[in-house]
């Protein structure tokens, strides 16, 4: 900030829509008009000026001239589309007194609830508290809802409670038009007090040339969002008054320089503004991420913990199939549908689906049991389907290594026999029942051996895994279908 | 101009509290109602749906409190939220303070209007023969996180009502899909998996389930079902800010 200078306008534009209409019509006319910049409305263009410490500046134009406009663009209510606006310290707007209340509230309510929208503390507004309804006299509505009391009331109480701190810049829109005779002197005295006082910098609107000539120090003249003057308030006003008779506006530099339609928004402010999209937008892509892995950690984490089973935990599941998913799911079998583990089973055995679908499947019917239920009804769905599966594919097996058995000719029985063994460790899954069948298959193995005089050792082994070890041979088997 | 931490909390604490008396204001009963509206409706639903669902369901009654009592929470709010931008303009457009803070004040009076109503839902639980237990203050994970979401849904359709006013239209139109979608009044194993998976979209849903879990089978959900709620409501909030964040600049131009 410059020396001495609260205030500085530079290149300010505001735009409005003329029409807010949304409604089908209307955008379909807009669509086949073409014409954004048609709807697009300059309320304030190109308007520079800088003000210094203790300055007053006065505002004239004619209605619709943008002057409030600028007065909300400086208090921060709007921002502007180009241009840049630096203030320094506080800053308090008296614009349209008496709008923005509480109309249920009581007038102390209010009064708490203004101030701190001015951003006043409490403690604050608790020690001027009394000032404030002196100063507005409303001593005895202080309890009445705000809806009882007159236009005039409303803008005494809302100048009360704006004036009761000594601002950087103040901001006084016509509000000395309200209010009573003996109000109005009061207020005016007041102001000039909080303007005499000291460094506090004011801006004025005024329709009254007497009151901005005798006041300001500075005069801003605006007409159609223009800046048509800016200066001492003789020249102004002169200049003013003469365009009031004449109805021609004086050519002034300011007033040439202002481009018909002021380029959009400066560019730094654009990039700023889609940095930050930018931002938001992977912020919102993390989450979706975010919940789509966590809703998936379930599935990943049993998928691991299956794979990793010991030889205890498969047995201890195998057993324990039904009770144990009973006792764990406990209240809330009603959500399960066992059903699932047969079918899936079923549809591998047919090759129709892989273990990772029907892991799936149990995943989304649990809903949202622990991961240890999780991984618990995955195994015992994956050994139900083994048993299954175990069944149909016994047959076929058997059938197979016997014909391999048969059709192999005798100097190849090394690579049979690991041909066999290979093949075997599914035969070691089997439960108690199937147990004839591979003493089946572990004869016809020692009759080979018999014939090529070799040591019956392949079927001892064979024999001897299915007896010891045959639970570690199941998850193994689990892991290889997989 | 509130940006000392003192003076905007204090602004906050004013806006919230004349959120909160605005709500009843003129009213015979007041507060109450906070607590007499749940009621009135939890007795005629549970009058009509207790004798088709509530048979062979225990603790229907609560079953049933559990989804209205949190989907009021969330219609309410978010149905009012609509207009708080719009309504608040009068006082923004003139004094410049943080729109947002009025969302927040918003969503702040409606919660702990919410709390009113879960102290009567606490009594009903008792008085079912339901015994409390440490547990239930995982409440609170469920409770903060649909304050989030309402927030953010707040946030979303305010500032969308202000350039878009269908949506005072549309919103009750999607609230009502809402409600059927969280198994309020039935038993969700009536529906087929699929849907039931669906309704797991539902972060309203999903709280409702955490709420029966909690209270009627007393189990703490895992902790991705924390997570993906937590997401939701992250989610919400984001797609609310972002909105409002995009907007800000506008709204005063369209009020």
């Amino acid at each position: 900030m410059e020396d001495n200078k609260v205030l500085i306008l530079d290149n300010v534009s505001v735009r409005y829509r003329k029409s807010n209409s949304r409604a089908t019509a209307d955008i379909v006319k807009r669509i086949f008009k073409k014409s954004s910049r048609s709807n697009e409305f300059w309320a304030l263009r190109n308007v520079s000026f800088s003000l210094e410490k203790g300055d007053m500046l006065g505002v004239v134009g004619k209605n619709g001239a943008g002057k409030s406009t600028m007065m909300k663009a400086i208090s921060g209510t709007l921002s502007p589309a180009s241009g840049s606006i630096k203030k320094e310290g506080k800053i308090c707007a008296l614009l349209e007194l008496g709008a923005g209340f509480d109309r249920e509230m009581t007038v102390k309510e209010n009064v708490y609830l203004r101030g701190a929208l001015m951003g006043y503390s409490k403690e604050f507004i608790d020690s001027k508290y009394d000032e404030i309804i002196d100063f507005a006299d409303m001593r005895e509505f202080q309890s009445n809802p705000f809806r009882t009391l007159s236009s005039g009331m409303k803008s005494r109480i809302a100048f009360a409670i704006a004036s009761m701190v000594e601002p950087d810049i103040i901001i006084l829109d016509e509000i000395f038009a309200v209010g009573d005779g003996d109000f109005r002197k009061k207020s005016q005295k007041r102001m000039q007090e909080i303007i005499d006082s000291g460094d506090t910098t004011a801006l004025m609107v005024s329709h009254s040339l007497q009151t901005v000539r005798e006041q300001c120090n500075k005069v801003l003249w605006l007409d159609k969002g223009r800046m048509v003057m800016f200066g001492d308030p003789k020249t102004v006003c002169d200049a003013y008054s003469e365009y009031l008779s004449s109805g021609k506006l004086p050519e002034t530099d300011s007033l040439l320089a202002t481009e018909k339609n002021p380029k959009n928004i400066h560019k730094k402010t654009k990039g700023k503004i889609f940095a930050e999209i930018a931002i938001y937008f992977m912020l919102l892509l993390a989450a979706v991420a975010g919940c789509f892995v966590w809703s998936q950690y379930d599935l990943l984490k049993s998928y691991v913990l299956a794979r990793n089973l010991s030889a205890e935990q498969v047995t201890e599941i195998a057993d324990n199939y039904h009770q144990e998913i009973d006792r764990l799911l406990g209240a809330d079998t009603s959500r399960w549908d066992y059903g699932i583990f047969k079918d899936g089973a079923e549809r591998i055995i047919n090759e129709e689906a892989s273990y990772t679908d029907i892991a799936k499947e149990v995943l989304l019917q649990a809903g949202d049991m622990s991961r240890e239920q999780y991984r618990r009804a995955l195994a015992a769905a994956e050994i139900e389907a083994i048993k299954q599966s175990y069944i149909v594919q016994l047959d076929s097996l058997v059938q197979e290594i016997r014909g391999e058995f048969e059709a192999q000719p005798e100097g190849k029985y090394r690579s049979l026999m690991v041909y066999a063994y290979l093949n075997c460790d599914r035969f070691y899954a089997l439960e108690e029942d199937c147990e004839n069948d591979l003493q089946e298959v572990i004869e016809e193995i020692r009759s080979v051996q018999r014939k090529e005089n070799r040591p019956e050792e392949l079927a001892d082994q064979v024999w001897n895994a299915y007896k010891t070890e045959k639970t570690y041979l199941l998850s193994y088997y689990c892991i290889k279908l997989r | 101009m509130a940006s000392d931490k003192k003076g905007s909390s204090f602004l906050l604490a004013e806006l919230i509290r004349r959120d909160f008396i605005k709500k009843y204001k003129r009213t015979t009963f007041g507060i109450l109602w906070s607590a007499l509206s749940p009621l009135l409706l939890l007795l005629t639903m549970d009058l009509v749906f207790g004798t088709f669902f509530g048979r062979n369901m225990p603790h229907y009654t609560i079953y049933l409190f559990c989804g209205l009592l949190l989907f009021n929470y969330f219609s309410y709010t978010t149905r009012s939220a609509m207009r708080v931008l719009y309504d608040n303009a009068p006082i923004y457009s003139k004094v410049p303070v943080p729109k947002y803070y009025f969302l927040i004040s918003h969503s702040t009076a409606h919660f702990i209007d919410f709390l009113v109503s879960l102290v009567v839902f606490f009594v009903f639980v008792a008085v079912d023969g339901i015994s409390f237990h440490w547990r239930f203050l995982w409440l609170l994970f469920p409770i903060v996180c649909l304050f989030f979401i309402n927030y953010g849904i707040g946030m979303f359709l305010s500032t969308l009502y202000i350039f878009f006013r269908d949506v005072n239209y549309l919103w009750p139109v999607i609230t009502r899909v809402i409600m059927y979608a969280s198994a309020i009044f039935y038993d969700v194993s009536i529906l087929p998996g699929i849907m039931r998976r669906l309704l797991n979209c539902n972060p309203l849903y999903m709280c409702i389930d955490y709420f029966r879990q909690l209270i009627i089978h007393s189990t703490v959900p895992s902790i991705s079902f924390h997570l993906i709620l937590a997401c939701m409501a992250a989610f919400c909030m984001l797609v609310g800010g972002f909105t409002y964040r995009i907007c800000r600049d506008k709204i005063a131009l369209y009020v």
